[in-house]
């Protein structure tokens, strides 16, 4: 298999910089997240919102839900109505994804952490699908 | 219902940045993603306007040498790809995002994560786009990026990596929102919100979306390719190795033509919101302006090759895409004589909304008007590389759109905020506007039939051209005052505005039956759904009975009969699950239709290495059994699942996956045996489009296989006893027997075929 010249594979002091910031910044997502779980930031229903035909939504609520909304200084939702929960692997998957095709042009670091930012953010993802 | 609300109270003054921060971050509301979109593209705007200025301080006047020929290219490249991807179609996404949900009555998105995951693509896609500037080496191959000029030998920078590998991560979350989209519209629509009581700026959003599936999956596709050619040495398109030079072309213009009318359809819904309200008439020919729309959105596949007249395709070809393209613009009138007709005897109110709306059918007509010259085969062969085209499509994309657009922020603003934009400020800004954007404009029109070319640096002293152009300067400039004159109103007017109540326009669509701004859960009650205009119906009811009804203010989103459920289409009772991953499908299946049909043009195309023949059929469709056994033990599987058989669906499951293993390990086998005869994917066409086309394929096995081991892991964990959470279970097995028969399609085409 031919492959090209890495155009800008050049050694960067940039490059090994950014990577670091990348995994310091997953590290602090990951505190954060730990810190919002702990302080019951995400005491949302999960899933789907309230859909016209789709009854899923509509059974009542667990106890603690709704705290949301009004954390925000909004009324509380009516009783049944779940809202989506908080998540921030949305966020860190895109960010895996994105540092993955980053690092094709720049360094393979890059795509490296991208990688552990996907495994981790699908794992997060699917744990939070559990337990909806 | 119909209550004041206090002014736009998000993010609350208690939380801290930090917080404020985090909940942004992990925010799954559609309204606040919608926010996000909006602003992201509203800072992309400033970066693509100043670009815009930049190329127009270049052309004021001949020769000159503000910024060289590589500047200008980089900047006129960075103002397309950035207008196009990072401005029009997510800010007109971010209206969608915000306003569907509310305007069929949902809580939310049918896949709130999945609505976030698109937003931070945009945002980091962006991001990585731009990150070409940091380093000095910022796209310059145009917002088209034409290749073969993006090939190594033409552009060695990386600068075209940037473009590519930036939007293939935008691509990747439009997709994602288009799939969201029709989920959401099919599935969570109010009770007695039938298709024919749909809101059109809904309707143009559903049909967007299904733009979406069915064109950028072509341009990820193309840009797969050129990644490829780029890094691993593939030949898509490398002409010395024989490669057609216009397969860029025909995969780019098949998404970029389709890419028009997903910035334009919604802009047409939000037209179709606006002007009846102002008029206070209901929209003239609604089945018809939701029709033409949709017509719009299948003839649109149909037209792209009229974008590759001058390069000689041949008489037939020009016939049937000029015809084609002639056509599209029949559905298109009828949308303009339809909100014509609804202007037509109403008692028109000039807010700055409907002040932009009636601007966008004049501006917009011209552009239509000059579109359909392009259609006319000759008239484009004169003009197609001319500052004509630069006319037509800013009088489609920014007369027309953007127009577009800034009604929907100022119809919309206030629901947003709870706050009225300022209407003296804005219409300053509109005139401001209008004047600037036909200042700059319209000249181009005179300065492309005098043969000014497009996508030059500079222009010589000819007579009339330099005055023309200078004018054309002083137009931007309006133009930029003029947005400057926006962005301050929607400053000021976020911090002092008039409080706006739930319905300051006195309209008639559910996101107007509930607060400015809505609270999280969209609604608490709805009024019931009996026609396309719930809150008119709720002003005017038919009988005493609904009167009193009326009176009460709304009904629970719970207790109306649902008049429709008993008779739902087949769409409509498939499970949200399920329904997402069809639409999922259906984009990878023009992503894969992309690769079959440059693997159909390449397959015999290499005088010399390696073809079809020399691959080993036999041994392939041993290993494809197995593949297709796979979907029989995938069905078998759901259906051990549904009886509450937890051992049969794990037995099963297994069963499935051991088979994908095998067909696998067959393909890796394939690949050993043609690496060890030195046939690799840079060995000619056919082995580049061999191995892409089957890569691709194994890949999708491998990500299949990885789904069923997480399903057979959290089944063992007891996840699914006694039958439950079945309906992930069937999504998995769809998006396996898709596999399956992509794959029947690829052992025809690679491998059967070369047996005949």
């Amino acid at each position: 298999m031919s492959r090209g010249p890495r155009p800008g594979s050049t050694g960067s002091w940039w490059r090994d910089a950014l990577a670091a910031v990348f995994v310091a910044v997953l590290m602090v997502v990951d505190a954060l997240r730990s810190r919002g779980a702990a302080k019951g930031a995400s005491p949302h229903g999960d899933g789907v919102a309230a859909p016209g035909r789709d009854r899923r939504a509509a059974g009542p609520p667990a106890a603690g839900q709704n705290a949301g909304p009004a954390a925000h200084g909004e009324p509380p939702p009516p009783a049944g109505v779940h809202l989506p929960k908080p998540s921030v692997w949305p966020a860190v998957l895109a960010a895996g994804v994105a540092l993955l095709l980053f690092g094709v042009v720049t360094s393979l670091s890059f795509s490296a952490v991208g990688v552990v930012l996907v495994a981790r953010a699908l794992v997060g993802w699917l744990g939070e699908l559990l337990h909806a | 219902m119909a209550t004041i609300a206090q002014p736009y109270a998000y993010p609350p003054a208690v939380a801290s940045r930090a917080d404020r921060l985090l909940r942004l971050v992990q925010t799954t509301d559609h309204k606040q993603i919608g926010l996000l979109y909006l602003v992201t593209t509203a800072v992309f705007f400033v970066l693509g306007g100043l670009e815009a200025l930049l190329i127009r301080i270049q052309l004021a006047v001949p020769r000159n040498t503000f910024l060289d020929p590589g500047a200008y290219n980089a900047v006129f490249t960075m103002h397309g790809t950035t207008m196009i991807f990072l401005v029009v179609m997510p800010l007109l996404l971010g209206f969608a995002n915000y306003f569907v949900p509310l305007q069929i009555g949902a809580r939310d998105m049918a896949f709130p994560k999945l609505n976030a995951l698109s937003y931070w693509l945009l945002l980091f896609g962006g991001l990585i786009l731009y990150f070409g500037f940091l380093v000095g080496t910022p796209p310059d191959t145009g917002w088209f990026s034409y290749a073969p000029l993006t090939e190594k030998p033409y552009t060695l920078r990386p600068s075209t990596d940037y473009w590519a590998l930036g939007l293939l991560a935008t691509s990747i979350g439009t997709i994602a929102t288009g799939v969201n989209l029709l989920v959401t519209i099919v599935k969570l629509r109010a009770p007695g919100m039938t298709p024919g009581r749909i809101p059109v700026f809904t309707w143009m959003a559903a049909v967007t979306a299904f733009l979406i599936l069915a064109a950028i999956p072509s341009l990820t596709a193309a840009q797969i390719m050129l990644l490829f050619d780029r890094y691993l040495g593939t030949h898509f398109f490398d002409v010395a190795a024989g490669a057609d030079p216009l397969l860029w072309q025909h995969l780019f213009w098949y998404f970029g033509h389709p890419e028009v009318y997903i910035m334009v359809l919604p802009a047409f819904g939000i037209m179709s919101e606006v002007v009846p309200v102002f008029a206070r008439k209901p929209i003239f020919g609604y089945s018809v302006i939701v029709g033409s729309g949709i017509a719009i959105g299948l003839l649109s596949a149909t037209v792209w090759a009229h974008h590759m007249f001058t390069v000689g395709l041949g008489d037939v070809p020009d016939a049937v895409f000029g015809l084609s393209s002639m056509t599209i613009a029949v559905p298109t009138g009828i949308k303009v004589f339809s909100w014509l007709a609804t202007i037509w005897g109403g008692r028109i109110r000039f807010t700055t909304a409907m002040l932009f709306a009636v601007a966008f059918i004049v501006q917009f007509t011209v552009g239509g008007l000059s579109g359909v010259h392009f259609a006319t085969v000759p008239v484009d062969w004169h003009t197609h590389d001319t500052y004509y085209v630069v006319a037509h499509f800013h009088y489609v994309l920014f007369g027309g759109t953007f127009f577009g657009i800034l009604a929907g922020t100022y119809y919309w603003f206030p629901k947003i905020t709870g706050r009225l934009l300022d209407e003296r400020l804005g219409k300053w800004q509109f005139w401001l506007t209008v004047i600037g954007f036909n200042l700059t404009f319209f000249p181009m029109h005179l300065l492309g039939l005098m043969g000014q070319p497009r996508r030059t640096f500079t222009y010589p002293d000819l007579p009339g051209w330099a005055a023309v152009n200078l004018i054309e300067t002083v137009g931007a400039f309006v133009l930029a005052v003029a947005m400057l004159l926006l962005f301050w109103n929607l400053y000021a007017s976020l911090r002092h505005g008039r409080l706006a109540g739930d319905n300051p326009w006195d309209a008639w669509t559910l996101e107007w039956a509930t607060t400015s701004p809505p609270p999280a859960y969209n609604f608490a009650t709805l009024p019931p759904v009996r026609s396309a205009r719930p809150l008119w119906d709720l002003q005017h009811p038919p009988s005493p009975a609904l009167g009193s009804a009326a009176a009460a203010g709304s009904t629970s989103r719970s207790a109306p009969a649902n008049e429709v459920e008993a008779h739902l289409p087949v769409f409509q009772r498939l499970h949200i699950p399920t329904l997402g991953v069809l639409a999922f499908i259906f984009s990878e299946a023009t992503f894969f239709g992309a690769l079959i049909a440059a693997f159909i043009e390449y397959r015999t195309r290499s005088a010399a290495g390696p073809s079809p023949h020399d691959l080993d059929v036999p041994r392939t469709v041993l290993f494809s059994l197995a593949l297709f056994a796979s979907s029989g033990t995938a069905w078998l599987a759901d259906r051990s699942l549904s009886r509450g058989s937890r051992r049969g669906f794990l037995l099963w499951v297994g069963a499935t996956i051991l088979l994908g293993i095998v067909f696998l390990f067959g393909q890796a086998t394939e690949y050993r045996r043609l690496f060890a005869e030195h046939v690799t994917v840079g060995t000619n066409l056919f082995t580049s489009a061999f191995f892409t086309l089957t890569g691709f394929h194994g890949f999708h096995v491998l990500v299949g296989l990885l789904t069923w081991v997480t399903v057979a892991g959290i089944g063992l964990a007891g996840y699914f006893r006694d039958g439950r959470n079945r309906t992930g279970v069937q999504a998995v097995s769809i998006y396996w027997h898709f596999v399956d028969a992509v794959w029947v399609v690829i052992l025809s085409v690679v491998y059967l075929w070369a047996l005949l």
